[in-house]
């Protein structure tokens, strides 16, 4: 194989593995998960940083959404 | 030990939150002073320990790698441990971390001074210091990488994607770029030569933007930006496409900065496209950074936190299209080598890099001493006020010189000698590097706020470790997948 056919298979690779990498982050399947990492930062809030409405009404719909 | 394991280790993040402020005051100083002698080329009287060439290096290393680098240090060591929800791997891996970049930081003070320099721009320091640097550097990785293998948590928060991400790709274009023959202790010559070592050298110097001054600050943004707004990211999603669309582009920007030079056409082209498209990753991420404060836009008026993290972002998209328009050749053919780069770079460490670092540490401060917040909020108001004036003057000087100097440049006439001599050049951006002066000295005053209110918040307080949960409260997601089965089959 000449390089140049190299070059633009490892390009097409390269957009196909993007593609797909979008294809998995918009999967509704995987709404649920992204939902929980999106969460993490406020997995531990302590006393630290007082309970706020948004908070709690954010934490209900997660949990509304597993069930 | 015992003792420890039920906090997080919040000393780390302590050190190397003062040292932020500090390095920050430094660097920044050093930026007033070389601004001023252009203005006034006489002004260190002559001493070449202080001399423009000696002392712009400093200014840079100190603000990217001693200002920056404490800040992204700080923040991933607190932002690791508190979604993960585990103290860090190494306790001593952390303070070999702090004492060995302490170390860096000074010998780099010291030898660009005496003008002990590799000449590689933003990788000057000689090899002795290189070494050290790359273990430092392993130690931090190990210590990231680690907490993050030995996480309670089930996914790893995208914050963490953007700071693994910076740490691996600096020790990559690190050792790369770094690679050299050693002459004496002090003098080494760069293991490449010719237009390859131009290209490595800018392979490195934009991914230093790309990977330590973008993705790093990413992880930042994604972390601080949410917790201040008290809502999560606009788009989780987003964020994941945002993150490998980032990784996929900006390994092949670099040549952007030799358009025009020995580098072969097609290799310049190809970092035209590639800057271009950056473009959309770029805003990808900063639509995702402003966009969560969507239904809750009241609370930037009067949270001066917040303003510093979002204006923070409105600056990296205002640079971040500033960039694609730059490495369009035709445009560079004007812009290169005049003030404007320098205006475009302010852009982006002023007003993305340091106010996203600065909001961080505001954040951050009052959580590791034991306080609800700040001793001053209508000092960091002031703050955020005074700097903003201050970048706002500082670029729009600068693209006014710029583009006056590109035109002053090029201009032929009709016998084709040139109109304008350089000197003349010089001459008619005095009034404009005085503007810049000005931003500039404005950017250091509001350190100097933030350096009292710091003093200020640290003296009221103790320092004050958080205890990590003992168990996840209860309907929260996040939890081993291991220990979610057990509770499946419990119902």
């Amino acid at each position: 194989m000449d390089l140049t056919t190299l070059r633009s298979a490892v390009t097409l690779l390269s957009f196909l593995v993007f593609a797909g990498i979008v294809y998995w982050a918009w999967r509704a399947q995987n709404k649920v998960r992204f939902d929980e990492a999106a969460n993490l930062p406020f997995l531990d809030d302590d006393s630290e940083v007082p309970q706020s409405s948004a908070n709690l009404e954010r934490a209900n719909n997660v949990e509304k959404a597993t069930k | 030990m015992q003792s420890n394991a039920n906090t997080y280790n919040y000393k780390v993040v302590r050190q190397f939150a003062i040292m932020t402020v500090v390095w920050g005051i430094v660097g920044m100083l050093v930026g007033v002073i070389i601004a001023a002698q252009l203005i006034w080329p006489d002004l260190t009287v002559g001493i070449e320990w202080l001399s423009y060439g000696r002392l712009r290096p400093l200014h840079t290393n100190a603000v990217i790698f001693a200002f920056g680098g404490c800040a992204l240090f700080a923040t991933s060591y607190y932002v690791v441990q508190r979604t993960c929800q585990t103290r860090l791997l190494s306790d001593k891996m952390a303070a070999i971390h702090f004492w060995g970049w302490q170390l860096v930081i000074l010998l780099a003070a010291v030898t660009l001074p005496l003008g002990i320099t590799s000449g590689k721009e933003y990788a000057e320091l000689e090899w002795p210091i290189d070494i050290l640097i790359t273990i430092v550097w392993v130690a931090y990785a190990i210590n990231f990488f680690g907490t993050i293998m030995m996480r309670r948590t089930q996914h790893i928060y995208v914050a963490n994607w953007f700071y693994g991400a910076f740490i691996l790709t600096v020790a990559i274009l690190h050792l790369v770029n770094s690679a050299a023959i050693p002459v004496t202790m002090w003098k080494s010559y760069s293991a490449y030569a010719g237009v390859q070592d131009a290209m490595i050298q800018w392979w490195y110097g934009h991914n230093a933007v790309g990977f330590f001054l973008t993705a790093g600050f990413l992880g930042i943004m994604y972390y601080f930006v949410p917790k201040q707004a008290e809502r999560p990211i606009y788009s989780y999603r987003l964020s994941v496409v945002h993150f490998w669309a980032l990784i996929f582009t900006y390994m092949w920007a670099g040549p952007h900065h030799l358009h025009y030079t020995a580098l072969p056409d097609w290799a310049q082209s190809l970092g035209m496209v590639f800057s271009l498209i950056l473009l959309a990753p770029s805003w990808g991420g900063m639509i995702n950074g402003i966009m969560t404060l969507s239904g809750a836009w009241h609370k930037l008026r009067d949270d001066p936190i917040l303003k510093f993290l979002i204006v923070s972002l409105s600056f990296y998209g205002m640079s971040t299209f500033e960039g694609p328009m730059l490495s369009i050749k035709t445009v560079n053919g004007l812009a290169h080598y005049t003030d404007w780069i320098i205006g475009h770079v302010h852009s982006g460490a002023l007003g993305w890099v340091a106010f996203i670092s600065i909001g961080s540490m505001y954040y951050l401060i009052p959580k590791l001493f034991g306080q609800k917040e700040m001793y001053s909020v209508k000092l960091i108001s002031l703050h955020f006020w005074i700097a903003t004036l201050g970048v706002v003057l500082y670029i729009a000087a600068l693209w006014v010189s710029g583009v006056m100097q590109g035109l002053m440049w090029r201009a032929v006439n009709s016998d084709g000698t040139l109109t304008y001599t350089f000197v003349e050049s010089v001459k008619a951006s005095y009034p404009y590097w005085m503007i810049r002066l000005l931003g500039g000295t404005l950017f250091f005053s509001g350190m100097l706020i933030m350096a009292y209110n710091v003093f200020k918040t640290v003296a009221a307080g103790n320092a004050y470790d958080a205890p990590i949960p003992e168990e996840m409260s209860p309907g929260s997601l996040p939890m081993p997948a291991f220990a979610a089965q057990t509770a499946a089959q419990g119902n």
